[in-house]
């Protein structure tokens, strides 16, 4: 019910990261209705033209000055995703090569009443 | 003429405020513009460092709602109990984070605070001093599918009346007031595969049996009717049938019995057409409240939003201003 959310568009592209390395970069906006803590995102997946990103080279950060990789980010309960403010995500490592290609992000995040993580999930072409 | 009046929950706006088609300061505006005389908040939405928000963000919040000329009536607060992934916090934490959002509650004006459905009953009686304290209300939500009846819904009521302090009650979400299943939701699963028999069916057993919630519910677990389930072809016809015990038919009479506690009403809606709200008898809704005597504040809250197709406009501010009409029309001529 909040896949219009999940996965900004306009907002993959690839990127150098601060320290130099090539990352594959998108946005989304939260699938709920308020803002969390970051250790409330329960789980987050990014699909490359069929290929799934390994878990540990997936970052995440709400306003892009601290990153943390998901299993950082399960015990980070002081830095909130607000609601509205976009969460960028980056496959690190990796660069897409120019053309198009199908991008599939999946997102859940926990909330205090509802017994199973919930979430949404978009599939774009973007072009590189 | 009653005494009821109203305002908007900010609920209403989420996807204006997501997708920047106003900011805190312009929805306050947005809700007075519509003639609703209150405003309800949702503190993890829109007032930033949510349950720490700085001074400054305290004092922007005060200037607008100043400005706005709106009573703060009330924020819907939550404990967030599943903050970590391999475990439910305790009562004792949960109630620390209880503790943060009375104190961001009162910081920011409001003397009533909205429990989210599932609020423990413990935790909000170790938390009832606290809240005397600070002069703050904790109202527990009566949620469509959380109703009067349900274990945890009914074990927090016990609580609230053997405590007997002013400073507890109850929000009734007009949801649990539902005579039939709201269309947008129906329309919304079509979109996704569900089988337009599964869809038709659920309607006639709503009709048959006042909702589904009755008809389902066996002993805490949801149980569908064999012919229904003979009509289920992909799982998401499972799911809308699940889903639609979400709608409850309360009778309206339940308001007599909880006259004494109720302290807020959500306007629930999910579709305004022709000036009337398609699953819900607003008329029946001010005339029963009326007739208890209540004369607090009911919020539109517009659950329609998340029923608009992927990429479709969700138009939540015409929706409220919509409901606003009928409210106010309704609070002018109920007698």
């Amino acid at each position: 019910m909040f896949d219009n959310y999940v996965f900004t568009e306009g907002s993959a592209r690839n990127i150098v990261t601060e320290t130099g390395e090539s990352a594959f970069q998108a946005e989304t906006l939260i699938t709920y209705y308020r803002g969390i803590p970051l250790s409330m995102v329960h789980d987050l997946q990014l699909v490359v033209d069929g290929v799934e990103a390994p878990r540990d080279e997936l970052a995440i950060s709400p306003g892009g000055d601290e990153w943390f990789t998901l299993d950082e980010a399960t015990t980070v309960t002081s830095y909130r995703w607000e609601y509205g403010t976009p969460l960028a995500v980056r496959w690190l490592g990796t660069h897409l090569s120019p053309g198009d290609h199908e991008v599939t992000m999946r997102l859940r995040i926990r909330v205090a009443y509802i017994p199973i993580p919930f979430g949404g999930e978009r599939t774009r072409t973007v072009t590189i | 003429m009653s005494g009821i009046r109203t305002s908007v929950s900010l609920y209403s706006l989420q996807d204006s405020y997501a997708r920047g088609r106003v900011d805190l300061a312009t929805a306050l505006a947005f809700v007075a513009d519509t003639g609703a005389t209150g405003v309800e908040l949702i503190s993890d939405q829109m007032i930033v460092g949510t349950p720490y928000p700085t001074d400054e963000t305290v004092a922007a919040w005060r200037t607008a709602l100043d400005a706005s000329g709106l009573a703060p009536v009330c924020n819907d607060i939550f404990i967030n109990s599943t903050l970590y992934a391999n475990r439910v916090l305790r009562p004792r934490e949960q109630l620390e984070l209880l503790k943060r959002d009375l104190d961001v509650s009162a910081r920011l004006g409001f003397d009533l605070v909205r429990l989210v459905s599932d609020t423990s009953a413990e935790v909000t009686l170790a938390a009832l001093p606290y809240a005397e304290g600070l002069g703050v209300t904790m109202a527990l939500e009566v949620h469509a599918g959380m109703s009067f009846d349900s274990p945890g819904t009914a074990g927090w009521i016990a609580m609230m009346r053997a405590a007997q302090s002013e400073r507890l009650g109850l929000v009734v979400d007009t949801g649990i007031f539902c005579h039939r299943h709201p269309r947008v939701s129906t329309q919304y699963f079509l979109g996704l595969g569900l089988t337009p028999a599964v869809a038709t069916r659920i309607d006639e057993l709503f009709a048959e049996h006042g909702d589904t919630m009755r008809l389902f519910s066996r002993d805490g677990q949801m149980v569908f009717p064999d012919d229904l389930t003979a009509l289920f072809r992909r799982p998401v016809d499972g799911e809308y049938a699940f889903f639609s015990t979400g709608y409850e038919n309360t009778p309206l009479t339940v308001l007599d019995e909880y006259a004494p506690y109720i302290r807020h009403v959500h306007g629930k809606f999910f579709e305004m057409a022709g000036g009337k709200e398609y699953s819900i008898d607003y008329r029946a809704v001010v005339e029963a409240l009326h007739g208890i005597g209540y004369t607090g504040y009911i919020s539109s809250e517009y659950e329609g939003n998340r029923f608009v197709p992927v990429d479709g406009a969700v138009d939540d501010q015409g929706q409220v201003r919509a409901h606003q009409r009928l409210l106010s029309q309704l609070v002018a001529e109920v007698e």
